[in-house]
């Protein structure tokens, strides 16, 4: 819009009227044109609209850790101690991030363990527990939003109901994703009530209510909670208690191999599908072998579904109704699975891990819950350096995001396209599973 | 924390902002603490709605605070306070989007005249919120109005902060308000 010349000779005057920018004398001239002149008058009626939704938007003075940080900022010294902050904090986060995984590299058989780094190492101190407290933080939050239910319901946090079985369950894979216990420490009642909220809403026929657009997300996130509680004795959680969900998980799967939303009346989608793969790929931790073969059913689906680029299209090939980036590193993640069970590596998938990157670097690099985990999955299961990088330099990014002062502290802000379900509770809770690697680390 | 409970800084808020630099300057902590209590908020909200994300806001507004420690012998009172901390925090957030475009090989790019925050742009399905309103204006529009609303300043210290003339602000703030009753009021995304 280009700027527009002014109505009458004294609009300009108007925002200071509202704003009060004006000497009261000369304020008070204005006003007295305004009320005889019908263009100001309206101009000015709307102004003071437009005045009062911006100081709708005005945030509440921080708290007071705020003071105590910018006082130790001082004490600690500058700028040799404490540099551009952005930089600083982003640069130890990347330590701490690069350390952990090059720790978790010794357990991968076809990583590149031992070799040089392709990519500069960060300097800086490496603070393994910069992670933890990041993790740590969610995880507090997420414990103090939980409904005395056992449950985690989404509508109070900016979703909708109809996802709490999933939202619990994603809440839960969180827990079961970090490097501590669950169930020892200050978060094992959290996930006992959780746990016993989610055997008390599973279906005789293993199915979770309510059967609508959420059920494939709700069955299959429920499942993979209830699997990786089933490894924990002291779970209350046993094999047949994840058993039946994953098996009416995979009832639901078309002849095709794909999954759609709610039921076998809806078209199959690469979304859906890529969460029942998630849960059907450990079902057998549950003694039920044929759920492997319905994961494997479903990425041959999918595998029709990549477009000559390598991306992922959510119901035929090409199809992009809710833009590329999430549906594009949910097939990395696939590729690279299948590739590394192979023993590839990246191999084919190296080309669609570039896709990967470059939605994360791009213009459209806009927050995207889903396609972090996804493309963290991707990137460090593709074992190789500068994936890995990438991997490091997001996790970075997702950190700093961390909500850090406030009653939402330790949350993240629920502010991507899929939030409208999940809420705070499922920017969260993705948010710790990305930081976690979750999806890799074999507990889920 | 002081006998009665209350933080040293508390105390002094009935001071004005220079005896308060000229107390810092001096040594008194406390007095700093007053400063802080003071214009937190609005450093905040002034990153805050300049497109930073809940996070980077709170590391600008500490970093500014902190540069203002440093600087505290050069205020003089002749120029206005506020003046003096915006200008800092300009120059806080100009060195931090500088660091970050150097730093990352990717992505970020360095701010143009109407650059939207695809953060702010994602969190507004209806596209009719502040936060995006805001972001359709252009750098200067929107940190004009982004100082005077949210940073409480005067447009004779908007304008020092700013270093353009008090008449530049008036027009710019009336421009501002243009765009923003044709973003808010009237649905005119597509102008």
């Amino acid at each position: 819009m280009r700027n527009r010349e002014p109505v009458c000779m004294h609009a300009p005057d108007l925002p200071a009227l509202i704003c009060g920018g004006i000497e009261p004398a000369r304020a008070a001239e204005i006003r007295r044109h305004a009320e005889a002149c019908p263009s100001c008058a309206a101009s000015l009626a709307d102004y003071g609209k437009v005045f009062g939704l911006l100081q709708s938007a005005r945030l509440d003075a921080p708290d007071g850790r705020f003071l105590q940080e910018v006082m130790a900022g001082i004490a600690e010294g500058r700028p040799s101690e404490r540099r551009s902050l952005a930089v600083s904090l982003g640069a130890a986060a990347a330590a701490c991030f690069l350390a952990l995984i090059l720790s978790a590299a010794a357990f991968d058989s076809g990583s590149s363990q031992g070799a040089k780094p392709a990519f500069p190492v960060p300097s800086g101190p490496t603070d393994y527990s910069r992670e933890d407290e990041t993790v740590g933080r969610a995880l507090d939050w997420l414990a103090s939003a939980q409904d005395p239910s056992g449950c985690w319901k989404p509508a109070m946090h900016g979703g909708r109901d109809q996802y709490a079985p999933g939202v619990t369950g994603l809440v839960l894979l969180a827990y079961f994703g970090s490097e501590r216990n669950p169930f020892e420490g200050p978060h094992a009642g959290t996930v006992t009530r959780g746990l016993r909220y989610l055997k008390s809403m599973t279906g005789h026929d293993g199915g979770f209510q309510p059967k609508g657009p959420a059920l494939v997300y709700n069955q299959a996130l429920a499942a993979m909670s209830l699997t990786a509680a089933s490894r924990f004795p002291e779970s209350g959680v046993d094999a047949s208690d994840a058993m039946r969900p994953l098996k009416f998980l995979a009832s639901l799967q078309s002849e095709s191999g794909g999954f759609g939303e709610d039921s076998l009346t809806s078209q199959p989608n690469s979304s859906a599908s890529t969460w029942a793969v998630l849960a059907l790929s450990g079902s057998g931790r549950t003694g039920w072998t044929e759920g492997a073969e319905s994961a494997r059913k479903a990425i041959a689906w999918m595998k029709g579904m990549f477009d000559d680029e390598g991306r992922l299209g959510y119901r035929v090939s090409g199809d992009y109704p809710f833009g590329r980036a999430a549906l594009t590193a949910a097939g990395a993640m696939h590729l690279a699975g299948v590739e590394r069970a192979r023993g590839h590596g990246a191999g084919g998938g190296a080309s669609v891990m570039d896709k990967v990157m470059a939605d994360l670097a791009g213009k459209e690099a806009v927050p995207d819950f889903c396609q972090w985990v996804f493309a963290v999955s991707a990137l460090e299961a593709a074992g190789i350096d500068r994936f890995r990088a990438a991997s490091v330099s997001l996790k970075t990014r997702i950190a700093s995001m961390q909500v850090k002062h406030g009653p939402q502290s330790g949350s993240w802000d629920p502010s991507d396209r899929w939030a409208a379900a999940g809420g705070r509770i499922y920017s969260t809770a993705m948010a710790a599973l990305a930081l976690e690697t979750a999806l890799l680390r074999g507990k889920l | 924390m002081s006998e009665n409970g209350a933080h040293p800084g508390e105390a002094n808020q009935r001071l004005s902002d220079a005896r308060l630099m000229e107390l810092s300057a001096r040594g008194d902590s406390s007095a700093f603490a007053g400063i802080i209590l003071r214009y937190q908020g609005a450093l905040l909200n002034f990153f805050r709605r300049m497109g930073a994300d809940t996070g980077d806001a709170e590391d600008l507004a500490q970093e500014t605070l902190i540069r203002l420690y440093e600087y505290r012998d050069r205020y003089r009172p002749i120029s206005s306070f506020p003046a003096f901390l915006f200008t800092i925090a300009r120059h806080a957030r100009a060195d931090m989007l500088r660091k970050a475009f150097r730093s990352r090989a990717s992505g970020m790019e360095e701010p143009d005249e109407c650059q939207e925050d695809p953060a702010v742009v994602s969190s507004s399905d209806d596209c009719m919120d502040v936060e995006y309103a805001l972001s359709r204006l252009s750098e200067k529009l929107k940190e004009t109005v982004v100082m005077v609303i949210y940073g409480g300043l005067t447009y004779p210290e908007a304008a020092e902060a700013l270093q353009i003339p008090v008449g530049t602000v008036k027009s710019r703030m009336f421009f501002a308000f243009e765009k923003l009753r044709d973003l808010l009021l009237k649905g005119g995304f597509d102008a």
